[in-house]
């Protein structure tokens, strides 16, 4: 019977991490393919979540209110970054663009750790979420059960948004054909900024769900970047479903992986990475034009 | 016709300031020397891709950490010497450079800083989780073996001594680079920086010849890493990371790209500076942050890049004053 | 028909872009010392053609022949060194380095000198006294130490030319050299071709009919990706069905 339920309890974990990277993801993959900039400070913006959170919910006591206000906290900040800092280096192409976001992270990390120290924090789940649950005979923590809920929601809020609304479709027809949609008059550079911005709110909520989860902790950034470059690039630069795809692909690795071959579970995610950028540079759902 | 303004006066005076520095500084302050000299030759060689070769890479480590391990290892083991084995450790990182290189001068932009690091991060993970060979986390020590040239053994465990050695590989390394941005070659790879398809369709073969200068990038990374490995008496993964392969790149950036010389003014800087403020400054990486994106900003050819324009804005005036 | 005497030889070339052809059924021969200009509507497949024979694209069907070698699937670099060489529509040069420096570039990788470190660039005093000529021979050896990005748009069309001849090739391709340019641009570039290509074998594409006549020996017309006519520039003049597709009725040129 144990032996037996391993395996969707690793699968629930492997899901619950890889929803967790789509949420990041999907902001990063939203911005890569609309403006070709590959945001290294995506993952710090994911650890901001997670450090305003910890700061609110010492202050309020409040875990909803971390999950609303650290994302818009986080949002603000990255469209404060889109505007002031990345659009300045705009125009000397996207590997400066690259060079810029990667010090931001770099100072992002720095600043975490001289104002909440270099120690681990510990978050408390709230109370209501604390325990765990019994179903089809296995038993697993609510929490984790919580985080797949929330980015259930999200998803089905953002492809709603995204494949049914006028805005959803401008965005997405920018990824492909951004020369395109600026001859449609549309003001691409308002686009790109709320981009960031809602693209660094959802960053923000999976650090406020996650935090408690993966330890908030000032190397989480570039922990997770790390993962967040795989998805994008083993999805295809650029592609929502395939960063979709590719989460799934990683959590269930990692999960997994782990558990078969413990030595070579990271360095799996790595050769995944270069296979798909050597043989399929576009990744595995992503647009060759 | 270069564009760095050093001439052969300004190097000899240079070179004749660094073999009478010992007597100068303290030893402390010569182990700071030897350090910004290690790093100047990891820079020079991450420089030959991003400044003349217009490539971003995030994996330059990867060829670093090789050529420590290789050191270190057959030192070690087989009990080579000194010399031979930080000159195999230079041709591991050409050799592991010359097989990732055959993958990553495919691609060009964010493609190739994406595959750089992928390749980093496995050889920096193979490193961790090999332990019967690379000691994971723990690392290797060794002890720097002393140097036999003919009937005379030379004490490399005394600082005196192993500053002129590491000078002597310095200058010979830093020289070849030199030389070879004034060859065909290295005119070759400021044209494919510039427009590499124009390049090709004068008849270069940029595929191979982007290969052969990435392979020369992994020697020289090899040889600094083996002199690192070898003043450390010690390498671990810190040599291969991520971090490591990022700390080049701020050091190459900072101090500029676009002359020669910037990157060994990275070097130093960042290895004086990290020492002088990071004893009353603890957070001195802040800085240096800070320093990176206000030059990604404002100064995208780094100090060197800054004080170059700051000079020709400065002689223009003084043309412009003698006219009138 | 005699085979030797033809430099270049293309028999029934086709090339689609995923499924759209724009290339279809294309034959045409250049011989040696031949100045052979490609007109065409906008859209003609006039560029394309250009790039599959210098090797950007590959033929989708059909061969390109040059020197009696097969030519098509080479890569770039090997035809050019084959002796073909060709200049861009849009200016393509290396904006960042010296005048001077882009045209020995050149100079070097036809003297086979590409990756050689054994001496110093400043020394080598042939390479550097051929790139002078060049210079000489554009126009631009008063300008040969300005960044090449740095000058007027005349003179990097002039430069972009001085690049593709500095490569010594058997046959010089030039892709709309006169665009953008005045009246007065136009006429000393014209010259200049005129004068840097005597001998060689020419193919040129080229919008101004006046360039097109004072320049060429053969004219060949491409439209929809085929050649329409092709022939010495008098029986152009003339050609009913040219006249209908290109030059427009009652055309005066």
């Amino acid at each position: 019977m144990e032996a037996l339920s391993i395996i969707p309890v690793q699968f629930l974990h492997g899901l619950v991490y890889g929803m967790l990277l789509f949420l990041v993801a999907s902001g990063l993959t939203l911005i890569f393919g609309m403006m070709g900039v590959l945001n290294f400070a995506h993952g710090a913006l994911y650890m901001l979540g997670a450090y305003f959170s910890f700061s609110i919910l010492r202050w309020t006591g409040q875990f909803w209110l971390c999950m609303i206000v650290a994302p818009l906290l986080v949002g603000a900040f990255g469209i404060l970054m889109e505007r002031f800092l990345l659009r300045q280096v705009h125009r000397y192409g996207h590997a400066h663009e690259l060079l810029l976001t990667f010090g931001l992270a770099y100072i992002i990390e720095e600043l975490v750790k001289w104002i909440w120290g270099n120690q681990p924090l510990h978050v408390e789940i709230p109370a209501m979420l604390a325990g765990s649950v019994q179903f089809l005979g296995i038993t697993y923590p609510t929490y984790r059960l919580f985080i797949l809920l929330i980015s259930a929601i999200v998803f089905a809020v953002l492809f709603l948004i995204l494949y049914k609304t006028r805005a959803g479709i401008i965005v997405t027809a920018a990824v492909s054909r951004a020369e395109m949609v600026n001859a449609l008059g549309i003001n691409v550079p308002l686009v790109f900024m709320l981009l960031f911005g809602v693209g660094g709110a959802l960053a923000g909520l999976a650090g406020v769900i996650g935090g408690p989860y993966l330890i908030t902790n000032p190397g989480m950034a570039s922990t997770i970047i790390i993962d967040l470059f795989v998805v994008v690039v083993v999805g295809g630069l650029g592609s929502l479903p395939g960063a979709l795809l590719a989460s799934f692909l990683i959590g269930e690795l990692q999960s997994f992986g782990i558990l078969l071959i413990p030595q070579m579970a990271i360095a799996l995610e790595f050769l995944l990475m270069a296979v798909v950028l050597i043989v399929k540079p576009e990744g595995l759902l992503g647009d060759k034009a | 016709m270069h564009r760095s303004r050093f001439t052969w006066l300004q190097i000899v005076v240079v070179i004749l300031l660094l073999l009478v520095l010992p007597k100068l500084i303290s030893e402390y302050r010569l182990n700071l020397v030897i350090t910004m000299m290690i790093y100047s030759i990891f820079a020079l060689s991450y420089n030959m891709l991003f400044g003349q070769g217009g490539l971003l890479s995030f994996g330059h480590a990867a060829y670093f950490g090789f050529g420590a391990y290789t050191t270190v290892i057959l030192i070690k083991q087989l009990e080579v010497s000194l010399p031979l084995g930080i000159m195999l450790g230079g041709l591991a990182g050409a050799f592991l450079g010359c097989a990732f290189g055959v993958f990553v001068v495919r691609l060009r932009g964010v493609a190739f800083a994406l595959l750089t690091l992928a390749f980093n991060q496995l050889i920096y993970v193979t490193a961790e989780k090999w332990r019967s060979v690379t000691g994971g986390e723990d690392g290797i020590a060794f002890m720097r073996p002393n140097l036999f040239l003919g009937g005379w053994e030379i004490d490399l465990w005394a600082t005196l001594n192993w500053y002129y050695f590491v000078l002597i590989v310095t200058v010979f390394s830093i020289g070849c680079l030199w030389y070879l941005t004034l060859t065909p070659l290295g005119r070759l790879n400021l044209c494919m920086r510039e427009n590499e398809e124009r390049a090709r369709f004068i008849g270069y073969n940029t595929y191979a010849s982007r290969l052969l200068i990435y392979t020369l990038a992994g020697f020289f990374a090899g040889i600094a890493g083996g002199l690192a490995a070898s003043f450390q008496e010690f390498v671990t993964t810190t040599f291969i990371n991520l971090d490591k392969a990022t700390d080049v790149l701020m050091m190459t950036f900072i101090g500029g790209g676009g002359t020669f010389f910037g990157p060994v003014i990275g070097a130093c800087a960042l290895t004086l500076i990290n020492d002088l403020l990071s004893s009353w400054l603890e957070r001195w990486a802040i800085v240096q942050g800070g320093l990176f994106i206000l030059l990604v900003l404002y100064a995208p050819n780094g100090l060197s890049g800054l004080y170059m324009s700051i000079r020709e804005r400065w002689d223009a005036q003084k043309r412009g004053n003698t006219r009138s | 028909m005699n085979t030797t005497s033809k430099l270049l030889d293309i028999h029934g070339l086709y090339k689609d872009f995923r499924g759209v052809e724009v290339i279809k059924d294309l034959s045409l021969s250049v011989c040696q010392g031949e100045r052979h200009a490609i007109i065409g509507p906008n859209g003609a497949g006039k560029t394309t053609f250009f790039n599959l024979i210098t090797g950007r694209y590959t033929p989708s069907k059909g061969d390109i022949y040059f020197e009696g070698r097969k030519i098509s699937g080479m890569t770039p670099h090997r035809i050019n060194r084959m002796g073909i060489s060709r200049s861009f529509q849009i200016t393509n040069i290396f904006p960042g380095m010296t005048v001077f420096e882009n045209i020995r570039s050149a100079i070097f990788s036809k003297k086979g000198i590409r990756w050689s470190f054994r001496q110093r660039v400043s020394t080598m005093n042939d390479v550097n006294q051929e790139t002078e000529d060049i210079l000489k021979l554009i126009g631009l050896d008063s300008q040969h130490h300005l960044l090449a990005g740095s000058l007027d748009y005349g003179a990097q069309r002039a430069l972009e030319i001085g690049i593709t001849l500095a490569t010594d090739p058997k046959m010089i391709m030039l892709d709309e050299p006169t665009a953008g340019m005045s009246i007065e641009e136009t006429r000393e570039i014209v010259a200049m071709i005129d004068r840097t290509t005597q001998g060689k074998a020419l193919l040129i594409i080229e919008h101004d009919m006046e360039v097109v006549f004072s320049l060429a020996d053969t004219i060949s017309v491409i439209h929809y990706g085929t050649v329409l006519a092709s022939g010495p520039p008098e029986d152009i003049r003339n050609d009913a069905t040219v006249k209908e597709a290109y030059l427009g009725e009652g055309s005066t040129c």
